[in-house]
C-alpha cells in the first residue's frame, strides 16, 4: 500500500498497482524505494484525488501506452473523440471538477485520464460557434472589434455556404 | 519558456534589454510577472496582451516614444490584474496606461522622474477609470498639481503615497539660485489645500504618508453620514454587477480551462481536428491566447479536407494557402471528396495541383462514387512524387452502377501506373470492380501498409505478395473459393513466400482461407484476423490451422470466425504467447435454415470451445483479453455459463490471473438473475477478473 498525503492534507491509503498509472508516483516509488513515507501531492486536493484513485482502480492491469505513442503526426489526426461508456460516466462532472481532473492527470502523468478529459471537453467544443464556446467557459473575449474583424475576413474561406 | 508549463510567476530582473520577438514564454498562465528590462512601451503592451491571467505586474519601460501615442493604440485587456507597479527614469509612462484596461484594479504604483511631454492626462484618466477599485496608489509628488481634480473622485481609496518633490523649478538657474524652494512649497501647499478644503475627498483613506494630515480631524456626524452614503452606494453597485452578472449568464467563475497548460490546450485541439484543419477555425476565434496557440502550433494545419462542402475556387485556394503557410514544414495530408456543386472533380484536382507540387504530402485520400475520377492517379497526371500514402475508395458498389471495370478505363498503354509515387509506402484500394494486376505498375517492394479490397483470387493475391518484401500490415480480400481445388490438384506444388517484416494480416473472405495459409511464411506475424462466413465442409479449415499453429510464437492479437472454435483445440496449445482472443460470429451453424433459431446447433459450439480451453489448463498462459462479439441470441446463455465455468477454472489454476477482460453480450432475458451475477463478477474482480457485459 501507498500513502498520498493531498493539498488539502487529507491522506490516501491505496494499492501499489493503482497508483503506479501514475507516472509521476511510479517514478517517485522507484527512486525512493521500499518506504512507508507519505508521498506529498500539493497540486492535489483530495475531493479531485478521490477522483483520480477512482479512474485509476477501474483501469488497475491495463497496460500501460508507451512513452511515444502518439508522438507521430499520423497519431495526431487519427485522435477520436470516442469515451468509453464507464469513462464517459466516470466524467460526467461539473466543468471545474472537469478541469481540476485534467490539470490532476497532467501533473500525475496518467495519459489515459488526460486523454479521457481533453476528449471530453473537445466534445464539448466541437461544432460551436466562438461565442458559444466563450459562454461556456466564460472565456472573455479579448480581440478588439478591429482584429476581430480581421480574423473574420481571414476565414472567410471556412464560413459554412 | 515553454517547457515551464506549469509557470505562474516569472521574474525577470536584469536590465540587459530583450528582444521580445524571441521570448517564447506561456504568457497565458502567468499571474505574477516582473520585468525590469527596460524595453520600449509599445514592447510591453506586445506581451501584456497575452498575460489575460496576470493578477501582479511590474514594469520598466522606456517611455521615449511614448510621444507616438496615436500610433499604437492597442487596447489591452487584464481582468485579472490587482496590482501594477510602473517604473521608469524618464517620462511620464504614458502609453501603457492609456492603452491598459484594468477592471479589477486595486493597486497601483508609479514611478517617474519627469513630465516633460505633459502627458499627465493619460495617465490621470486611468487612475480615474479605476476609481471604483483602486484602493492603494502611489505617485510622484510632481503630479500632484495635476492630481487635485481626480482624487476627489477616489470613493474607494484606503492609501495614497506620495513620493519625490511636490514640484519642480522650471529652469536649472532657479533649481541653482536658491528660489527653488518656491515650486516645491506651491505643489505642497495647493495639495493639502485641497483636502482641507473638501473634507470629503478620499473619504477610505486610513494610511498615508502625510503626518500632518489626519482623517479623524473629519469623522464629524455629517461624514459618517456620508461614510453610510458611500456603503449605501456600495451595496448598491455590488447588487448592480450581481444583476449584470446574471443577466450575462455568468453564474460561475470564469472557467479554469484558460488555467491549462499549453500542451494540454494542444491535446484538446488536436482531438478536435478530426482530419480536417477547418475544426480550428472556431476555436481559434475565441480569444487571443487560444487564437496564438492554435495559429502558431503548425501541427494542427496540416489535414487538408476538400470538396465536402461547397467550396468555389477562390475558397478551395484560400484553404489550401491558409492549410500550407500555417503547417510551414510539416508534410500535409488531403482528404478529396468531390461532392460539391460548385466545383467539378477536374476543377479541384487542377486546384490542388496548383499548390500542390510546392509543399511536402504525407498522405492523399480520394473518395468518389466514380471510380473513372482515379485516371488522374493512374495517367501520372497528379505527379506528386513524394506522397507517402495514397487511399482511393470509390463509394458505389458494382451492381448498383454500370459495374465498369478499372482496365476499361482510358490509361495509356491500358496500364495502371503509379510508379511516380516514388515514395509510396502505404496504398489502399478500395473498390470492389475486379482488376488484373498484371496491368498494375505499383513500386511494391517499398510498401509497408497493403490494403486491397477489390475481389482478387488467392494465386494473384500471392503473385502480387511475394513482390511485396517489405510489408508489415496486409489487409486483403481474396476470392478463396478455389483456393482447395489448387491445393488438392496433383501438380500443386507448394511454393512459400516469405514476408519477414509483416506484422499484421486481415483476411476477409466468404470461404476459409487456404491457400495464402499454405504458401505465406510470416515469422514476425503479432496481429492475425481471419473473417469468413462460410465452411463448406468440416476440415475445410486444415490449412488455416496449421499457419496459426505455426505463428503461435508469435501472435498476441488474434480474430477467429465463431465457426472455427470446434477446431480451436488443435491450435490452442501453440498460442504461447496470444494475449487477445476475439471470436466474432456464431460458435456454431444449423445445417438447415429451417433450424436457425434452434439453439443447440450453437451450444454445441460453445460448449465445445470451453470444454477443450479448461481441459487444457495450460494453454493460452498470456491471455488477457477475449472478446466475444455477434453471437446469435439463442447462444447467449450457455455462454454465459460456460464463461463462468472457464473463469473458475482459470482462478483455480492459479492465486491471480494476472489481468483478464472478458467481453460478451447477455441474453436479453437473463436480467433477473443480475443480483447473482454482480456478486459473482465483484469476487472475481478482486482477483483481477474485468467482465463487460451488457
Amino acid at each position: 500500500m501507498v500513502l498520498l498525503v493531498t493539498s488539502d492534507n487529507e491522506q490516501f491509503n491505496a494499492d501499489k498497482d493503482v497508483v503506479e498509472r501514475s507516472v509521476l508516483i511510479k517514478n517517485m516509488l522507484e527512486d525512493v524505494g521500499e518506504s512507508d513515507q507519505p508521498i506529498p501531492l500539493p497540486n492535489v486536493s483530495s475531493s479531485v484525488l478521490k477522483k483520480v484513485l477512482e479512474y485509476c482502480e477501474h483501469h488497475r492491469g491495463e497496460p500501460l501506452p508507451s512513452a511515444d505513442a502518439d508522438q507521430s503526426q499520423d497519431e495526431t489526426r487519427k485522435r477520436t473523440t470516442d469515451i468509453s461508456e464507464w469513462d464517459q460516466k466516470f466524467i460526467t462532472v461539473d466543468q471545474e471538477m472537469l478541469f481540476e481532473i485534467i490539470l490532476a492527470a497532467n501533473y500525475l502523468d496518467i495519459k489515459s485520464l488526460l486523454d479521457v478529459g481533453c476528449k471530453t471537453v473537445a466534445n464539448m467544443i466541437k461544432g460551436k460557434t466562438p461565442e458559444e464556446i466563450r459562454k461556456l467557459f466564460n472565456i472573455v473575449n479579448d480581440f478588439t472589434p478591429e482584429e476581430e474583424a480581421q480574423i473574420k475576413k481571414e476565414n472567410e474561406w471556412a464560413e459554412d455556404r | 519558456m515553454r517547457p515551464f508549463t506549469h509557470l505562474r510567476s516569472l521574474n525577470l530582473d536584469f536590465e540587459e534589454e530583450i528582444n521580445t520577438t524571441k521570448v517564447l514564454v506561456p504568457w497565458g498562465q502567468l499571474t505574477d510577472f516582473k520585468l525590469t528590462s527596460s524595453i520600449d512601451s509599445h514592447l510591453c503592451l506586445s506581451i501584456l496582451r497575452h498575460c489575460i491571467n496576470l493578477e501582479t505586474c511590474e514594469l520598466h519601460p522606456k517611455t521615449y516614444k511614448d510621444g507616438k501615442i496615436e500610433k499604437y493604440k492597442q487596447p489591452v485587456r487584464l481582468p485579472q490584474l490587482k496590482q501594477l507597479r510602473i517604473i521608469t527614469s524618464s517620462d511620464i509612462p504614458a502609453m501603457l496606461v492609456d492603452n491598459f484596461q484594468c477592471p479589477a484594479l486595486q493597486d497601483a504604483s508609479f514611478h517617474y522622474d519627469y513630465d516633460e511631454e505633459r502627458n499627465y492626462s493619460f495617465l490621470l484618466s486611468f487612475i480615474e477609470n479605476c476609481r471604483e477599485t483602486l484602493l492603494k496608489l502611489e505617485l510622484p509628488g510632481l503630479i500632484t498639481d495635476e492630481f487635485i481634480e481626480t482624487q476627489g473622485n477616489l470613493n474607494v481609496l484606503e492609501e495614497l503615497t506620495i513620493t519625490g518633490r511636490f514640484g519642480w523649478p522650471e529652469t536649472f538657474e532657479d533649481l541653482m539660485d536658491g528660489r527653488a524652494d518656491r515650486p516645491y512649497d506651491a505643489g505642497m501647499r495647493a495639495f493639502f489645500q485641497d483636502l482641507k478644503r473638501r473634507p470629503e475627498t478620499l473619504p477610505k483613506l486610513k494610511n498615508h504618508t502625510l503626518p500632518a494630515f489626519d482623517m479623524t480631524l473629519y469623522n464629524t456626524e455629517e461624514e459618517l453620514d456620508a461614510l453610510i452614503d458611500n456603503y449605501r452606494r456600495g451595496l448598491d453597485s455590488l447588487e448592480r454587477e450581481k444583476v449584470l452578472r446574471r443577466n450575462l449568464g455568468l453564474k460561475n467563475r470564469p472557467s479554469l480551462i484558460q488555467h491549462v497548460p499549453p500542451e494540454v490546450f494542444l491535446l484538446i485541439f488536436s482531438m478536435l481536428l478530426d482530419n480536417d484543419s477547418r475544426n480550428m477555425i472556431s476555436p481559434s476565434q475565441v480569444c487571443r491566447l487560444w487564437r496564438s496557440l492554435i495559429t502558431e502550433t503548425s501541427a494542427l494545419w496540416t489535414c487538408i479536407a476538400l470538396g465536402d462542402f461547397d467550396e468555389d475556387e477562390e475558397s478551395v485556394h484560400a484553404h489550401l494557402r491558409t492549410c500550407i503557410q500555417r503547417a510551414g514544414p510539416h508534410p500535409l495530408s488531403l482528404s478529396i471528396n468531390p461532392n460539391n456543386d460548385s466545383m467539378g472533380p477536374d476543377t479541384l484536382l487542377e486546384a490542388v495541383l496548383k499548390v500542390a507540387r510546392k509543399s511536402e504530402w504525407s498522405s492523399i485520400s480520394y473518395v468518389s462514387s466514380d471510380i473513372t475520377e482515379f485516371v488522374p492517379f493512374f495517367d501520372g497526371r497528379f505527379d506528386l512524387g513524394q506522397i507517402r500514402s495514397l487511399s482511393l475508395t470509390c463509394d458505389e458498389r458494382a451492381g448498383d452502377s454500370d459495374e465498369e471495370e478499372i482496365f476499361e478505363l482510358d490509361l495509356p498503354g491500358g496500364m495502371v501506373d503509379m510508379r511516380s509515387f516514388s515514395h509510396l509506402g502505404s496504398l489502399s484500394l478500395h473498390f470492389v470492380q475486379q482488376i488484373d494486376t498484371t496491368t498494375l505498375l505499383v513500386p511494391w517492394a517499398q510498401l509497408r501498409n497493403l490494403e486491397l479490397e477489390p475481389d482478387i483470387d488467392s494465386s494473384v493475391c500471392l503473385s502480387v505478395l511475394k513482390l511485396c518484401i517489405n510489408l508489415e500490415n496486409c489487409t486483403l480480400h481474396p476470392d478463396t473459393e478455389g483456393d482447395l481445388d489448387i491445393i488438392y490438384d496433383e501438380d500443386y506444388k507448394r511454393k512459400p513466400i516469405r514476408l519477414p517484416k509483416l506484422k499484421q494480416l486481415h483476411l476477409w473472405t466468404s470461404q476459409v482461407p487456404s491457400l495464402l495459409p499454405d504458401t505465406l511464411k510470416l515469422p514476425t506475424l503479432r496481429d492475425a484476423t481471419f473473417h469468413y462466413s462460410r465452411e463448406e465442409e468440416y476440415g475445410d479449415c486444415i490449412y488455416l490451422l496449421s499457419f496459426i499453429g505455426d505463428c503461435g510464437r508469435t501472435i498476441r492479437n488474434l480474430q477467429l470466425p465463431g465457426l472455427m472454435t470446434d477446431d480451436f483445440m488443435q491450435i490452442q496449445a501453440d498460442l504461447k504467447v496470444l494475449e487477445e482472443l476475439t471470436i466474432t460470429g456464431p460458435f456454431g451453424w444449423p445445417e438447415n435454415i429451417e433450424d436457425y433459431e434452434d439453439k443447440k446447433y450453437y451450444d454445441e459450439g460453445v460448449r465445445t470451445f470451453f470444454k477443450n480451453l479448461r481441459k487444457q489448463p495450460g494453454s493460452l498462459p498470456k491471455l488477457k483479453v477475449l472478446r466475444m462479439l455477434g453471437q446469435r441470441l439463442e447462444e447467449k446463455a450457455s455462454m454465459e455459463r460456460e464463461v463462468a465455468q472457464f473463469i473458475e477454472s482459470r482462478l483455480s489454476e492459479r492465486k491471480e490471473l494476472g489481468q483478464l477482460k472478458v467481453f460478451f453480450r447477455l441474453d436479453q432475458d437473463a436480467s433477473k438473475e443480475q443480483r447473482e451475477r454482480r456478486q459473482k463478477y465483484r469476487k472475481w474482480r478482486a482477483r483481477g477478473v474485468t467482465i463487460d457485459f451488457e
